[in-house]
């Protein structure tokens, strides 16, 4: 029987480590791995939450643990380790072997599994708030299109929105410098546009498309206006570009996150990003 | 005492969409001569064109920002020319600071429109235009 408890999760193996981590474990993992390598996943999370020994013996087999599933692209990480075991972890030199994290989605985050959540919710609000309400009084007055604003988050890596039509614009400011995107799919931009002009179009063509161009513009405008006058960033003029095919992927420049504020309509979502990094 | 059917219009923007917003408006309110330039400088040569054939324009409804001519420049040009000096003049802009206001004011503005915008205010902002240019109501 396994003084392991495994748990399985999609691209991560969770292993619950018993209370005394004795050679008889350390093998038992050397075990483990040579099934593992055959069809490794992204993380695997030694959960040190229940032990309070470390046998220096089971030293060696962690090394070949970790060496096996990192050749094999995979990353090792130990969770919930005591403060007196990280001491020992640190001073046997197994830090880059056990690679300490706070928890599991801490460890999630150096796989490269997840981006920091949490820091979608300390993103600047200072900055996010003008645009938000820019946004919905853009739509809702300019375009008569009622809508529901939902939470912001941060942009997942390789995210895809379907976006058929998007409005760009770069941002300069004495704080942030960055870019934003307004992305539409069709069905969505076309309501929006036969909302705004009293016009019905079945496809996204020259003549209309400059209203996604346009309708950044006043949520830009509004936006800076807000941020000018009453918080001093000193946002530049833009004129926005319309990016217009199918499937748009947006790919921001700026080495910052990119935050999503997702928009519902009646015919669909859409959604502004931006992607600003401090100045 | 004109009404608005009898004044000639130009809308300056450079989104083709802000343009048609604004010609619905003004045909709501009974305006039948309207031309359209996507900059500054398009409608300075419309203004050019018109004068020379004898049917100036008496309104321009203009952007801020456009990429050749500025709205706010060809107000200042309007206002620095002789033959142009009373046209009357709305910006209609996405530019909402304070400081941009009072550029405009001390341009010489007449009116100022901030986007988004409803119907309702820029009837009000056109017609305290036309009610004082051209004793209208």
């Amino acid at each position: 029987m396994s003084v392991f408890q495994i748990e399985e999760k999609p691209s991560v193996v969770v292993l619950k480590c018993p209370e005394n981590l004795d050679v008889k474990a350390a093998h038992e993992l050397l075990d483990l791995v040579k099934e593992w390598v055959k069809k490794p996943v992204k993380l695997y999370a030694l959960d040190f939450a229940k032990v309070t020994t470390i046998d220096v013996v089971a030293y060696r087999p962690f090394m070949l643990f970790h060496q096996a599933l990192k050749k094999h692209g995979s990353y090792v990480a130990t969770i919930n380790l005591r403060d007196s075991l990280a001491l020992q972890v640190k001073a046997g030199g197994l830090d880059s072997v056990l690679s300490p994290k706070k928890d599991l989605d801490d460890a999630m985050v150096s796989a490269g599994l997840k981006t920091e959540q949490k820091a979608a919710s300390q993103f600047d609000m200072e900055l996010l708030t003008p645009f938000i309400n820019a946004v919905k009084s853009t739509i809702e007055i300019q375009a008569n299109t009622k809508i529901s604003i939902g939470s912001p988050r941060l942009k997942e890596p390789d995210e895809r929105f379907s976006t058929d039509i998007a409005g760009v614009i770069s941002m300069a400011s004495s704080k942030y410098s960055g870019s934003i995107a307004l992305c539409f799919p069709a069905t969505v931009f076309l309501l929006i546009y036969s909302n705004m002009l009293g016009e019905k179009h079945t496809e996204i063509t020259r003549e209309t498309e400059d209203a996604a161009g346009e309708l950044l513009n006043m949520i830009f405008g509004q936006a800076k206006a807000e941020l000018n006058n009453y918080k001093n960033y000193d946002v530049q003029r833009a004129i926005p570009a319309i990016v217009r095919g199918q499937q748009l992927h947006v790919h921001h420049l700026s080495r910052g996150m990119a935050v999503v504020i997702p928009v519902q309509t009646d015919a669909g979502p859409f959604q502004v990003e931006i992607s600003v990094e401090p100045v | 005492m004109a009404g608005y059917a009898e004044l000639r219009f130009l809308v300056v923007d450079d989104m083709l969409t802000m343009r048609k917003i604004i010609t619905q408006q003004l045909k709501g309110l009974g305006v039948t001569m309207i031309a359209e330039a996507n900059d500054g400088t398009v409608a300075w040569d419309n203004l050019e064109k018109a004068a020379a054939a004898g049917q100036p324009y008496h309104f321009i409804v203009s952007d801020w920002n456009m990429p050749e001519m500025k709205g706010i420049d060809l107000l200042k040009k309007c206002r620095a020319s002789s033959s142009y000096k009373d046209v009357a003049f709305l910006l209609v802009t996405a530019e909402a600071e304070a400081t941009q206001v009072k550029e405009a004011i001390v341009a010489g503005v007449d009116n100022y429109v901030i986007k988004p915008f409803t119907p309702q205010a820029f009837q009000e902002k056109l017609g305290a235009i036309f009610t004082k240019r051209f004793g209208g109501k």
